[in-house]
């Protein structure tokens, strides 16, 4: 079953499927938020609802399983929708490279056949809107080393591709005037995949459905790493919400132990998604 | 055999320099899609020596033998250890490290469509597919084997000598002839598979995007790649200096021709998507890479290929469509070998001989080229061409290799004894030149 998540307004998330205890919970979270009082005139009903950027990104490409690429993102403002993208790849090659460094290939592979079957064909047009040169045979390269379980050509094919994507960050960061909060707000959106692949991955308190439970370790590693990139600068304009953001994270990563997942699932999905609405809540004080 | 490719090869090559000749190299002209597409149409079978016709049990055979660690010294190598299926019979690296611990000197080759190939290994040393298939085995850096060994081994094996006798029946017997007829039979099956490109060249109009078309316009035009990326497979088989950085003088030790110093083979440009790092030394990266290499950063010395263009100005547009179009000659999913019947290459050697002294060599092909000489006469050959060449005769009956033959140089081989000859370029092997002589009666 495929939840999604209906924005039905400032301050209130909720999700389709969701145990009401769940959503009650989460509602809790976002009327009673502790330390930092979110700024509620200011971006969170635009933030929640995806439309600071001006126009929408063009209608994304469905998916295929976890529709990581597709109706997700479909409506962000095309830099934001592209710069989700690259994070969600990298998320993928987070986990992929932690089953492959464990000499897990098998086991890796859908994480490096994802980004082009589920990410790339949603990012295309985005590309050519900010003359970022294509790198979807930098994909496949790359998902062939994996499936040849070869680690040498693995090793030079990531590093390939790596490079392709650090040129396309520097590419759709260059035109935004407020960086930080622009890398923020696309570690929310990653963060909010990730909640999505957690549904997925979670079933009567036990994780049913490894991959996706990856797919949300890696989402959610990726978008820690992201966030302490502008750590700095966030603490900058306010210290207690930048704490409260990585107390978000720190929450949201407990929930991934080890890329073989526990037997118990940490958190219901419910629970999951609430971290990440205090992590979003924090977002209108740090913009 | 060799008269039936040469024959095949002059007959590419005649096509593809008809048409540069027609205007596509020095001034711009309109894209001529039904010309292009008959230069590029795929062939409608796989050429095979007579004496290595492919049977079902050959190539099974070869193919069991490529995955066989015991052909190594350390019976831990097998031809596939490098030459893997999954990254297009290549290792996704620049150079595969070898048996002493040191990367090897150039980049594992893929081994698509070598059933077409002329000259084997990056320096074109290997004379056919047989021939190449030996050397790596013995090579101490590569699989570091003995072949006298391996043939022990394999012959001691309960299997192998009836695999050998179901391949051989001729000659039923585990010999180190067989083994290099076995490889030979199964690498020429890897045939690369149809691509949107080739929808293209069939006559489907949207088979390409509009960018990949304006690339393939300008592979064949402005970029000039065409020179040298001709035919269905995109190699013309010669080795140019393509003006990479480094010290391998590749070809020119092979023919002690220092002309041909950094001159490499040719690749094939099916399937690369899946085979990076590029060139022969695996020092690109992407194909951007290349297309910037070729744009912006050849360096330059005397030994540069005169096929290659004098200077090309590309905008980054240009550049990402010729990235486009080079994306069109891979498949989609990763590649497997296409299905083509074999077909034995039994053209005669003199169906169109005619009485010649003087050859010409403009345009990279000998004209005529198959001549009929009379024992005791001298035959002289004119590179009337723009780029250097390299006259060689290999066989029993003589052997005469020319320095460099520079633009306007003339080569002069006296042939004393009745025979049939080849004479070939050592820089442009696909240029062929067969000489019949016989005595005055004969004649």
């Amino acid at each position: 079953m495929k939840r999604r998540k209906i924005w039905a307004g400032l301050g209130t998330a909720v999700m389709v499927a969701v145990p009401a205890a769940s959503q009650a919970t989460m509602m809790d979270v976002q009327t009673r938020q502790p330390g930092v009082e979110a700024k509620a005139d200011q971006a969170l009903l635009q933030l929640a609802q995806h439309q600071g950027h001006g126009a929408a990104a063009p209608a994304a490409t469905s998916g295929g399983e976890g529709d990581e690429g597709g109706a997700g993102g479909a409506q962000l403002p095309p830099a934001l929708h592209l710069y989700r993208g690259i994070e969600m790849i990298r998320g993928h090659l987070l986990v992929g490279g932690e089953l492959i460094e464990a000499s897990r290939w098998a086991d890796a592979l859908p994480h490096f056949l994802h980004p082009e079957g589920e990410i790339y064909a949603s990012i295309r047009d985005d590309l050519k809107t900010f003359s970022i040169a294509p790198f979807q045979v930098a994909l496949k390269s790359l998902s062939q080393t994996v499936k040849a379980k070869n680690k040498e050509a693995y090793a030079r094919a990531r590093a390939a591709l790596e490079e392709r994507l650090a040129a396309a960050e520097t590419a759709v960061k260059a035109k935004e005037e407020n960086g930080t909060y622009f890398v923020l707000e696309t570690a929310l959106e990653v963060l909010q995949q990730a909640a999505d692949e957690y549904a997925e991955a979670v079933e009567k308190g036990r994780i049913a459905n490894v991959v996706e439970y990856q797919d949300a370790r890696g989402f959610v590693m990726e978008a820690d790493r992201l966030v302490g990139t502008v750590m700095p600068a966030a603490t900058a304009k306010n210290a207690d919400a930048a704490k409260a953001v990585q107390a978000s994270l720190a929450d949201l990563k407990a929930v991934f132990p080890s890329v073989t997942p526990p037997k118990q699932a940490v958190k219901d999905s419910g629970d999951f998604l609430s971290t990440i609405a205090k992590f979003e809540l924090q977002l209108g004080n740090l913009r | 055999m060799r008269e039936g490719f040469a024959r095949a090869g002059r007959l590419l090559a005649g096509l593809v320099l008809a048409s540069l000749v027609s205007g596509a190299a020095d001034r711009p002209a309109p894209f001529d899609a039904a010309h292009w597409r008959a230069i590029f149409a795929r062939p409608d079978h796989t050429p095979t020596p007579p004496d290595n016709p492919a049977t079902p049990e050959k190539i099974a055979l070869g193919a069991k033998l490529f995955d066989d660690t015991r052909l190594s010294g350390d019976g831990m190598t097998a031809c596939s250890t490098c030459h893997q299926a999954d990254l297009s019979f290549s290792d996704g690296i620049d150079r595969h490290v070898g048996h002493d611990g040191q990367a090897l000197d150039r980049r594992t080759p893929p081994l698509w469509n070598l059933a077409w190939g002329l000259s084997f290994f990056w320096d074109g040393r290997a004379p056919s597919l047989e021939a190449q298939a030996m050397a790596p085995i013995e090579n101490e850096r590569e699989m570091a084997g003995n072949l006298r060994t391996a043939l022990q081994v394999l012959a001691s094996d309960p299997q192998m000598p009836k695999e050998f006798s179901a391949a051989f029946p001729e000659d039923p017997a585990v010999t180190q002839d067989n083994l290099a007829k076995a490889l030979a039979a199964f690498q020429r099956t890897l045939v690369s598979p149809e691509t949107r490109f080739d929808r293209w060249v069939k006559g489907d109009d949207n088979a390409l995007e509009p960018d990949e078309l304006a690339g393939f316009s300008l592979f064949v035009g402005k970029a000039g790649c065409v020179a040298c990326h001709q035919g269905w497979r995109f190699t013309d088989e010669a080795l140019h200096d393509i003006g990479l950085p480094g010290t391998d003088k590749g070809r020119g030790p092979v023919l002690g021709v220092p002309a041909a110093d950094h001159a490499f083979k040719t690749p094939s440009l099916r399937e690369r998507v899946w085979s990076a790092p590029y060139m022969h030394d695996g020092s690109l990266t992407t194909f951007e890479d290349v297309v910037d290499h070729y744009a912006d950063r050849i360096v330059k010395r005397p030994t540069l290929s005169a096929d290659l263009p004098k200077q090309i100005e590309l905008s980054a547009t240009e550049r990402a469509q010729l990235v486009a179009f080079l994306n069109t000659l891979s498949g989609d999913d990763p590649p497997r070998p296409a299905r083509l019947p074999a077909k034995a290459m039994t053209w005669g050697a003199s169906v169109d001989a005619v009485v010649a002294s003087t050859i010409s060599q403009k345009d990279r092909r000998f004209s005529p080229g198959a001549i009929l000489m009379k024992a005791g006469e001298a035959l002289r050959i004119l590179n009337d061409d723009t780029r250097v060449h390299n006259v060689r005769v290999d066989g029993p009956a003589k052997s005469f290799i020319s320095d460099a033959q520079n633009p306007g140089d003339t080569v002069n081989i006296g042939f004393d004894q009745p025979g049939q000859y080849d004479v070939i370029c050592g820089i442009h092997p696909d240029m062929r030149l067969s000489v019949t002589v016989s005595t005055a009666r004969a004649r």
